[in-house]
């Protein structure tokens, strides 16, 4: 009962502080009645203010409010979007009133008083009032960022153009003759592109370079006069004192860390050895080759492909020969993967020369008996990730006729078919130049590259 | 002048259901003014509202009850679209001063809040009411759907309770709110007898207390 009083007090008393804010004439007066008010109750003073024709914000009684406008918000019917409730801007007399009503309603309290209660908090708190002079933080702040933001003048973006170029034109000068002493700094290759790079971006960015010869007359130099150069020298003489001769030590060559050498695989490849027959644009391919080919691809190209006739074969060979067999490295232990890793790459390798391959058999009208080799000496490679696919058509082809002179190898009798003598066939030279541009003469270059990758 | 004449009609409209209400009240109001028709409205208070002719405050209604020609109620049309405390402020000064405790607001768009505090606040000492004019535009009780109303005095009530041995929180109850006992101006504690058709029993009575 006591609490329902006591609201039914407070409620008398916002009453009243709204009546006598709506004709409140002085603004010191507004201080002592703001703690009494929340938000809700301060927007009620303007509404009264309004109804009575009034500014909205107390104690600005000299200006009526403009006529109000019908529209509650401003719609923007392209991005979709309401705007500020345009009454509430409308219920004073300016805009500066209505910057005063947001300064004064920010302070105050949220909820009002028979909710909080006369806290002290609420009672001490001190509140400002807008005075006269009141600029609001919003305005300010607008201002503030029209004087941060500068328009720089296309004529400031010419002289600094002309600015590099005259750094350009100095610099080799102050160079010679601060250190003639010092190893003049060699460019390098990196060097040289790095510089050109930059000088692409400015003309690309500046509009085209003026060339540097051409450049001096308009320099600053020659139109300063002697007493400006002298006095110029002096600032700089003081800017090194201060700061030190740092640029004596800019001027010192910078270390240069090499950069790791890639493909150093193939500088060394065998290919340069065998370099007469074998053009270097099949560099890669024997790179590549080289990448697979291990002890077990050379001993079935020494071997011939019936010699080794699988584990079980090789066991009973073993056996027969009295080898101690040992158990740990036959026994095929699961795969903790889930998938073997080595079974699936060679299925990523077939998959993706599948169709090449088969082109290639139907050219040379293979019999089905020797199909399967291929997947047996891809078996013996070294297959990791990045050796098993990722090529184009045409170096498909390639590897799909390098592959094929590895089963010559491998297969005496298909050597014997195809490349008698070290020479290919006519029908394996047509094929080959039919489809990756290998003349017979290269492909005997490619062949012997092969055979001797597989003899080392 | 479409709009001043939806104006005069609206106005005269707004006019006779204020008068029905006052009648039904059991306040004193001419039959003839019952009955004007629009013309004899135009004729007597003009037909330009635009020009002030008639001005809302033309309108202003003061009835005595025939019961009691003491009783006397104001019936007030303000000129502010939208009333705040000093318009109440101002009905309740020329109450106090033709000592009149009863009136009835005729808004046009709304009350501000505080405005709707104040007329609570001086409830016991100036009984104040208000209404749109949208809400008055017709007259509820002559709706099909609402049956008859009949509000009974304190000794129709006394009489009702005895008779059935009841108290008065057992009977049924309607809000002060509500759209009709708002019309008839009810206040809390009052019993309201509902009259209406029934196609079992003819009609069927029951009675409502208002909270």
């Amino acid at each position: 009962m006591d609490q329902e009083k006591e609201e039914v007090s407070f409620r008398k008393k916002l009453l009243n502080i709204i009546e006598t804010l709506t004709d409140i004439e002085n603004i010191s007066e507004l201080e002592e009645h703001l703690p009494h008010l929340h938000g809700l109750g301060w927007d009620e003073v303007i509404e009264e203010r309004f109804v009575n024709k009034q500014c909205g914000f107390p104690a600005c009684s000299q200006n009526p409010p403009k006529k109000t406008k019908t529209q509650m918000f401003q719609i923007d019917k392209k991005e979709g979007k309401i705007y500020e409730f345009c009454k509430q801007r409308s219920k004073f007399c300016s805009e500066k009133c209505y910057q005063k009503n947001l300064f004064v309603r920010n302070q105050l309290d949220e909820h009002p008083l028979w909710i909080t209660g006369m806290t002290e908090t609420r009672m001490n708190k001190k509140y400002e009032v807008p005075d006269e002079t009141f600029v609001s933080p919003v305005a300010e702040k607008v201002e503030k960022e029209k004087e941060s933001i500068e328009f720089v003048a296309d004529s400031i973006i010419a002289k600094v153009q002309n600015l590099k170029l005259n750094e350009e034109y100095q610099e080799p000068k102050v160079l010679d003759s601060d250190e003639p002493e010092k190893e003049p700094y060699k460019l390098t290759e990196d060097d040289k592109e790095f510089i050109k790079s930059i000088k692409q971006f400015k003309t690309n960015n500046f509009g085209p370079a003026k060339d540097p010869k051409t450049a001096p007359k308009k320099t600053s130099q020659p139109r300063l006069s002697e007493k400006n150069l002298k006095k110029e020298e002096e600032i700089l003489a003081k800017l090194r004192e201060k700061y030190g001769n740092k640029n004596a030590k800019q001027k010192k060559p910078p270390i240069l860390i090499d950069a790791p050498e890639f493909h150093r695989k193939v500088k060394h490849a065998p290919i340069v050895t065998f370099a007469p027959p074998v053009n270097e644009k099949y560099a890669w391919l024997l790179d590549l080759m080289k990448s697979w080919i291990t002890e077990e691809t050379r001993r079935l190209t020494r071997e011939g492909p019936r010699s080794h006739g699988g584990d079980v074969e090789q066991i009973l060979m073993d056996f027969l020969s009295g080898k101690k067999i040992d158990a740990e490295k036959l026994v095929d232990l699961p795969n903790l993967d889930k998938y073997n890793v080595k079974e699936k790459r060679l299925n990523i390798f077939l998959h993706s020369m599948r169709h090449h391959w088969a082109d290639l058999e139907a050219r040379l009208h293979l019999t089905p008996t020797r199909r399967d080799i291929l997947t047996r000496v891809a078996a013996t490679f070294h297959l990791n990730a990045e050796n098993i696919t990722g090529w184009n058509k045409k170096e498909l082809n390639t590897i799909s006729i390098a592959m094929f002179l590895l089963i010559c190898l491998v297969d005496v009798e298909l050597g014997d078919d195809f490349f008698k003598k070290d020479h290919p066939s006519p029908e394996l030279s047509t094929v080959s130049i039919d489809l990756c541009d290998i003349d017979s003469s290269e492909l005997t270059g490619l062949y012997e590259a092969i055979k001797a990758q597989c003899a080392c | 002048m479409a709009d001043d004449e939806l104006e005069t009609y609206r106005l005269w409209r707004i006019r006779k259901t204020v008068l029905q209400m006052v009648h039904d009240r059991g306040y004193l109001v001419a039959q003839e003014e019952l009955d004007q028709p629009l013309e004899t409205f135009k004729e007597t208070f003009g037909d330009r509202p635009s020009e002030k002719k008639p001005a809302r405050s033309d309108l202003t209604i003061l009835v005595a009850h025939n019961d009691d020609p003491a009783d006397q109620m104001f019936v007030f049309f303000p000129e502010d679209t939208k009333i705040g405390i000093k318009t109440i402020k101002a009905i309740c000064q020329q109450m106090q001063e033709q000592n009149i405790s009863r009136a009835i607001i005729v808004v046009q768009t709304g009350m501000t809040p505080s405005a709707k505090q104040s007329i609570g606040d001086m409830a016991p000492k100036y009984m104040l009411e208000h209404f749109l004019e949208a809400e008055l535009m017709v007259n509820i009780t002559e709706h099909e759907l609402v049956p008859e109303h009949v509000v009974m005095t304190a000794e129709e009530k006394a009489e009702l309770l005895a008779r059935y041995k009841l108290k008065d929180s057992q009977l049924p109850r309607i809000q002060q709110c509500d759209p009709v006992a708002r019309y008839f101006g009810l206040r809390r504690g009052q019993v309201v007898k509902i009259i209406r058709p029934s196609e079992t029993a003819g009609r069927y009575i029951t009675y409502r207390l208002v909270v």
